[in-house]
């Protein structure tokens, strides 16, 4: 063994060649080299040898003892299928005997497939948004072609068909599509030649709403807490008149008369945007504005009032069943206004002051001596729903 | 003579067999539901899957398998080629029982006053309820292993030692050889608390046999002898610390390399069992079980003369198993050693120790003195009495603490794995960790069955990442149960799962729903085992190589080959050996271990007094416990007792017990109760737990009490407080409370439709083991930062602003803000938490907030109670000046429900009041709300949410109110990021293609002082059906 090393050793000091290539290096097309045939030195016969082969993406060792002065190794089909440079370092006991490089060429002459990219696959309208193809065009085994063809680019959008050549590039080829001012969707292909792949879809949006009117609706004009008040906006548009994407949140802001604001989300279908809200259960107006954030505000304020659905309403201290009836409470026809409407009561009487609510219930509100824990002596209570304030004075005696 | 021994040797059949059927029947409905069980099988499973590579990458983020003995472990994955790993696990249990009753025979031998009584320790050992909890409720089953070695291994030392034959020696060395390789705690204090009063003993012995009696044996005598044994017991001794050493070499290397620096955790063994009295009860009463009435006994006899040195040992193992009780534990181990040991295996220990001495009790009751006494001073039927209520002792204690876990379960119930399993396993789920919530010790179980990694685990001393050892929590998956930590904890990896790959959670626990729904988490499915899949977007998959601690190859083999090979070792010297002997008839070993002492004829009398005495305090002790839990469960003696009972009742999900606390009253039947609570929900009624009820009497006659409750609820997200006021009435003599009438609105429609955008997501359209086609992968909605602040606000450092979605795809967004100080150098990074709505419809504005925090809470904190507003800031090195932020946003399909609105909104004196209106049709369970402070300017100054702890039904309104803000000590330092990346690009980029944004936008503007707020909502819907 330490002989063999130092005859290597010495050979390669000497620039004297054990081993020698006989099979071809240098350029080959893909998938054509099969083989590396090498011619050894008589000495090195019966001896392990190993061929490192590398092409930048694998490495492969191969080990064969050598049983006469030649030696072939089979090339596994993965690597020389794959275009580019093929580095085969001959080993023999952890030296390297020979190397040499085969340089693997995409095939040309024979296109199998035009593989494409396509991205984004939405695009805004109206704002000179484009989608990108990048394609190139393989051979059988997916190499891409090295040198600029000619590789054009198929849009059909907005009924229209048009075939566009695309910028090259080594390797692949490019073109930017841009979106129409209408939404919708397109669909891109690349092409070259006869050869074609799959479509892809790019879809349109709109996102720039322009300013829309608002409209609302109701049945009566009471405020009796029950009714449902619907508010609508007409179809949002953009300026090229599409329709804006579905889901867009829409606000509806509400100033009350009484000082207080609310706001409402929707979500527009169809470009509409629909929220509800119950009626007040007093007198009072609302102003109602509308808007898409940083985009588009309603033209027009609604401005909505509602009037009173409680005329009157009694209250009265039943001294021997030792109770306060607040009621009954009607609205504009004379029902009970609905259950749960907020009544407010105030006691106030020496050293108390109570403040509490209550929800009605059957168009009234019970209150027991017992459950309102005063002491003895003269109070006043009020009791104020749907805007309306009554007061008594009541009495405790134990 | 061979009658009794005959008689000896049917006891120890009798006793292995029925160690058989009273543990091997009761394995199958206890042993999985045990704390251990899992965790064992788990590291089975690693050796089945891999023998010889230690590493094990399944749990947290990798650790070695040489961090605990491996002989169970290796045994039941040898057995689970049979029938797999429960297989495996199963039979070894029945391995074990054998192996402890046949050690537990031939340790008493060498302390019980003859055979018989040896053949009743045998018995006693199956019924010794410390063993029956380790087996049952613990399912140690390394340490029953490592035990029952220790006690085969005692009579070969003492008769090494006494007889000084190296076959004795041999037979020892390798039996301890094999203790170490099954529990390696055990081999080590097994050293100081058995062997050297063993070695002891065996100088004693062999004194008296020089003697004649141990009357005759002084201090001078004893020190004589034990140098004439010095030679030997040093031969043991120093052979015990080689084996111990060798056999696990690499563990001890791994020990010293990678010394365990983690937090301890606090174990309820350390507390004081007086002031925890269910620490008491687990750590102390029941292993001691019926032990306890004979304590007075083994302390008589384990202080004999001959046994002293057991009796120290003895008395030290009782001591320290006492915990916090005394401070005398602490003192005598050292505050660290104290901290880090769990002390229950003292009081294990000690129960081991005095099996010889009950046994003894029940020879001398059954068949000996005591029971020729009882007959002399009494009579057959007063002894027929007592023997009764022996055996019902017994049964008692032991069976009680082996159905400790259907009394009080210690885990959820079982999870049945497989959907999980498959789940992972699909679509290349397992690319990313997981974590499981509410699993219990079951998580392990999960882990033995899938390749998947999670960055939890069961094995908490070979936790690494410091988010994890710098606290006292076991697990993240319990995290409930460890207050701020284990919550606070979490909230950092559900904020931050990409760190760790975290892209799946399998909830079994719907408190935790809140918390991952507001860390924008977002649910996938629920399985058919009830199990619900939460998911977090945009977080990258595990890089496919990941970091693992090589170990040097002789390490490898010694680990996969020293524990069969110890085993084989020590099966050869004492069974095969021994039996080569027995049947060629050479070389018989005579020599007895047995105790040489002469049965005393008669107990002295004030023993029996002492006796007496003791169970009559046993008996006091025992009625005080029980007259106490019978005091506990009068619920209705005193007006507070009602209304904490009903909150209790009403917690515990009891609500038939809860309807029996209310005043009778016509309208209230049960169901409409029912009916009530089942229309109640929100954060409180269904996920918060009832931490606290403070009472006071406001007012109280005869009949009637005011009573001012206040009560506190912790939920995953907050703690809420609220005060009632409760009427309580007595009626005949208990007490009841006063229902408060249930107020509810009656929506106007009865039937109605909404109008709602829906989305779905195909994902993959090809079915496909590949990577996702190109094609299938949805562009990133475009959303922009419409402004940005880093503020400062308490001393501490926040990035806040609005992000708008401006895409025709609803988003889902990551929002993470790094800082930099003056130099431009690198601080610190973190990720939105809970200020955001996560998920965005088109043209949807959210305010967020980014507050810094660090990894874990480095002060120390004793707080047991989960505070959620608990905040540890991250201690910056310098000033931040500047700020970047990186925002990600992927295609959201769900938890996009916005049909509310928020109104009837007034400010008064910085109290803000309103109400929540929902027009939609699911009912809005836990609705966050969003406050976004601007200045007069319009520039964005502080972002805060609030909860609304009530859920909002369809058509319904929910009040609310908040206090706003001071801002007064509020310092902006930038208003302008040193860059924004929108899913990688520069924003710029989209503010030249999109319109730009207006700063505070449509929102309403709600005044106050000095500016304006306004008001974002997300709501969180329980359940996504309409309701």
């Amino acid at each position: 063994m330490i002989y063999i090393s130092l005859l290597l050793l010495s050979c390669l000091a000497a620039g004297q060649n054990l081993v020698e290539l006989e099979s071809r290096a240098g350029k080959y097309v893909a998938g054509a080299p099969t083989e590396l045939r090498y011619c050894i030195d008589q000495q090195l016969v019966n001896g392990a040898f190993s061929l490192m082969l590398d092409n930048g993406t694998a490495r492969i060792q191969m080990n064969q003892v050598a049983r006469g002065t030649q030696i072939t190794f089979k090339l596994p089909h993965a690597l020389v299928q794959k275009s580019g440079v093929l580095t085969a370092r001959l080993f023999y006991n952890s030296t390297i005997v020979h190397q040499s490089s085969l340089e693997i060429m995409p095939d040309v002459d024979n296109a199998t497939r035009v593989e494409s990219y396509c991205g984004p696959k939405h695009l805004v309208v109206n704002r000179g948004d484009y989608t990108m193809i990048v394609s190139t065009v393989l051979d059988e085994f997916g190499n891409p072609f090295p040198k600029e063809e000619t590789v054009t680019a198929g849009y059909h959008s907005m009924n229209r068909i048009i075939e566009k050549p695309m910028r090259m590039r080594p390797l692949f080829g490019y073109q930017r599509l841009y979106a129409p001012d209408r939404k919708g969707f397109g669909n891109v292909i690349g092409k070259y030649g006869e050869l074609v792949g799959k479509a892809f879809r790019v879809d349109y949006y709109a996102v720039d709403p322009l300013d829309f009117s608002i409209a609302y609706e109701r049945q009566h004009p009471f405020a009796d807490g029950e009714q449902l008040v619907i508010f609508k906006t007409e179809t949002i548009r953009d300026a090229s008149d599409n329709i804006i994407g579905n889901g867009t949140i829409v606000k509806f802001l509400i100033n009350n008369s009484d000082g207080t604001t609310a706001e409402l989300y929707a979500q527009t279908l169809d470009g509409i945007a629909t929220a509800v809200r119950y009626a007040p259960e007093k007198a009072e107006s609302w102003k109602v504005t509308a808007g898409i954030a940083n985009y588009a505000d309603s033209r027009n304020t609604l401005e909505i009032a509602f009037e009173e659905s409680v005329a009157d309403f009694s209250i009265s201290h039943l001294t021997t069943a030792r109770k306060v009836l607040i009621g009954p409470i009607t609205g504009y026809m004379g029902q009970w206004m609905k259950n749960g409407t907020v009544v407010k009561i105030e006691v106030t009487g020496p050293d108390t002051h109570l403040l509490f609510k209550k929800p009605l219930q059957d168009g009234e509100v019970m209150l027991k001596e017992q459950q309102l824990r005063l002491a003895k002596g003269k109070y006043l209570l009020k009791a104020t729903v749907a805007g309306i304030t009554k007061s008594i004075n009541i009495t405790i005696n134990d | 003579m061979a009658n009794q021994q005959k008689k000896t040797y049917l006891l120890l059949a009798l006793a292995t067999a029925i160690g058989l059927l009273f543990h091997g029947a009761s394995f199958f409905h206890t042993l999985e539901n045990t704390y251990d069980f899992h965790v064992h099988s788990f590291f089975a499973d690693h050796y089945a899957r891999s023998w010889f590579e230690p590493w094990e990458p399944r749990w947290y983020t990798g650790f070695s398998l040489m961090s605990y003995p491996p002989l169970v472990h290796q045994l039941i994955a040898i057995l689970s080629f049979i029938g797999g790993i429960r297989f495996g696990a199963f039979l070894l249990a029945f391995g074990i029982v054998v192996l402890f009753v046949s050690g537990a025979y031939r340790f008493c031998k060498i302390f019980t006053i003859n055979d018989e009584s040896a053949g009743y320790a045998a018995l006693v050992s199956v019924f010794c309820p410390s063993i029956v909890e380790a087996f049952h409720v613990f399912g140690q089953l390394p340490m029953m292993m490592g035990i029952s070695w220790l006690l085969h291994a005692i009579p070969e030392i003492y008769l090494y030692v006494r007889w000084g034959k190296i076959r004795y020696y041999l037979n020892a060395v390798s039996i301890l050889a094999a203790a170490a390789a099954s529990h390696h705690v055990t081999p080590i204090f097994g050293m100081v608390f058995f062997v050297l009063p063993v070695m002891a003993t065996a100088v004693m012995d062999g004194a008296k046999a020089a003697t004649g009696s141990y009357k005759a044996i002084t201090i001078r005598i004893f020190i004589i002898y034990v140098f004439k044994y010095l030679k030997r017991i040093i031969a043991v001794g120093l052979s015990a610390i080689f084996v111990v050493a060798f056999v696990i070499l690499p563990y001890w290397i791994l020990t010293k390399n990678d010394p365990i620096a983690q937090v301890p955790i606090p174990h309820g063994s350390r507390d004081s069992f007086i002031e925890v009295f269910s620490s008491g009860l687990v750590f102390f009463i029941i292993p001691w079980g019926f032990f306890i009435v004979f304590l007075p006994f083994v302390f008589y006899r384990i202080f004999s003369k001959r046994n002293i040195f057991l009796g120290l040992s003895f008395g030290l193992l009782v001591l320290l198993g006492t915990g916090g009780t005394t401070p005398l534990p602490k003192m005598i181990l050292g505050e660290n050693a104290f901290s880090i040991l769990t002390l229950e295996r003292f009081t294990f220990w000690a129960t081991v120790q005095s099996i010889p001495f009950v046994a003894e009790f029940l020879w001398r009751f059954f068949e000996g003195n005591i029971y020729q006494r009882i007959l002399r001073r009494y009579s057959i039927v007063n002894y027929r009495f007592l023997v009764a209520v022996m055996i019902v002792m017994i049964f008692i204690s032991s069976g009680f603490t082996m159905n400790l876990g259907f009394f009080r379960p210690t885990q959820p119930k079982p999870v049945n794995m497989n959907p999980i399993v498959n789940f992972l396993k699909n679509d290349k789920h397992d690319k990313w960790r997981f974590l499981t919530l509410g699993f219990g010790d079951q998580m392990a179980k999960l882990s033995a069955k899938t390749d998947a990694l999670t960055i939890d685990g069961n094995y908490h001393s070979a936790r690494r990442i410091p988010e994890l050892t710098t606290r006292a929590i076991e697990r993240l998956e319990n995290s409930k149960y460890r207050g701020v930590e284990g919550i606070g904890t979490l909230q950092q990896f559900l904020a931050a799962p990409d760190v760790f790959h975290l892209k799946y959670i399998f909830s079994n626990d719907k408190f935790y729903d809140p918390l991952l729904y507001f860390t924008g988490w977002h649910r996938v499915k629920l399985m058919t085992n009830g199990i619900m899949v939460w998911e977090r977007s945009d977080v990258s998959p595990l890089p496919s190589v990941l970091p693992e601690k090589s170990f040097p190859l002789y390490q490898k083999i010694m680990w996969g080959t020293m524990p069969m090979a110890v085993l084989l070792i020590a099966f050869f010297f004492n069974v095969q050996l021994h039996w080569i002997h027995h049947v060629s008839g050479r070389n018989k070993a005579r020599d007895s271990y047995r105790n040489p002492e002469l049965l005393k004829p008669k107990i002295p009398n004030v023993f029996y007094k002492i006796l007496k005495i003791w169970i009559f305090v046993v008996l006091v002790v025992a009625a005080l416990i029980i007259g106490n839990l019978y005091f506990l469960n009068m619920k209705q003696v005193t007006p507070e007792r009602v209304v904490e009972s009903y909150y209790d009742a009403v917690d515990f999900k009891k609500f038939k017990e809860a309807h029996a606390y209310l005043v009778p009253e016509k309208y209230l039947t049960i169901e409409q109760f029912l009916l009530e609570i089942s229309v109640s929900d929100g954060l409180v009624e269904s996920y918060g737990k009832l931490n606290s009820i403070e009472t006071s009497i406001v007012d109280q006659n005869d009949s009637i009490a005011i009573v001012k409750t206040n009560l506190e609820w912790i939920t995953s997200i907050e703690t809420f407080q609220k005060e009632f006021i409760h009427e309580v009435k007595n009626i005949n003599g208990k007490w009841y409370l006063k229902h408060i009438p249930f107020e509810s609105t009656i929506p106007t429609n009865q039937f109605f439709n909404i109008q709602e955008v829906e989305y779905y997501n195909q994902g993959r359209r090809t079915i496909t083991t590949e990577e996702s086609f190109h094609e299938d992968v949805l562009d990133r909605p475009v959303v922009n930062v419409l402004e940005s602040a880093l503020v400062q606000k308490d001393g501490r450092y926040s990035v806040i602003g609005t992000i708008i979605n401006l895409d025709d795809y609803p988003s889902d967004l990551t929002i993470k803000a790094s800082l930099f100080d003056e130099n431009g150098d690198f601080l610190t990074a973190y990720y939105d938490k809970f200020h955001a709505v996560h998920k965005l419809l088109p043209k949807e504005k959210t305010p967020f907030r980014i507050d810094f925090e660090a990894v874990g809470w480095l002060e120390d904190n004793d707080k047991t109670v989960f505070d959620p507003y608990e905040f540890e800031a991250v201690q910056l090195r310098s000033e931040p000046v500047s700020y970047k932020l990186e925002i990600l946003s992927t295609v959201a399909t769900q938890d996009l429900f916005r049909n509310l609105m928020v109104g009837e909104v007034s400010t008064r004196n910085e109290q803000v009041s309103g109400n929540l209106f929902n027009y939609g049709n699911k009912a809005a369970t836990i609705t966050q709300m969003l406050i976004a402070y601007y200045s007069d300017e319009n520039d964005i100054s502080w972002v805060e949410q609030q909860y609304l702890a009530q859920s909002v039904f369809p058509r319904k309104n929910q009040e609310f109110s908040f206090s706003l803000t001071d801002l007064g000590d509020l310092n902006i330092i930038s208003r302008e990021s040193d860059e924004t990346l929108v899913n990688g690009l520069p924003v710029d980029m989209i503010t030249a293609k999109y319109k730009p944004g207006i700063p505070g936008g449509f929102f309403q503007k709600l005044n106050r002082a000095g500016g304006y707020f306004t008001i974002s909502l997300n709501p969180f819907i329980a359940n996504p059906s309409p309701f």
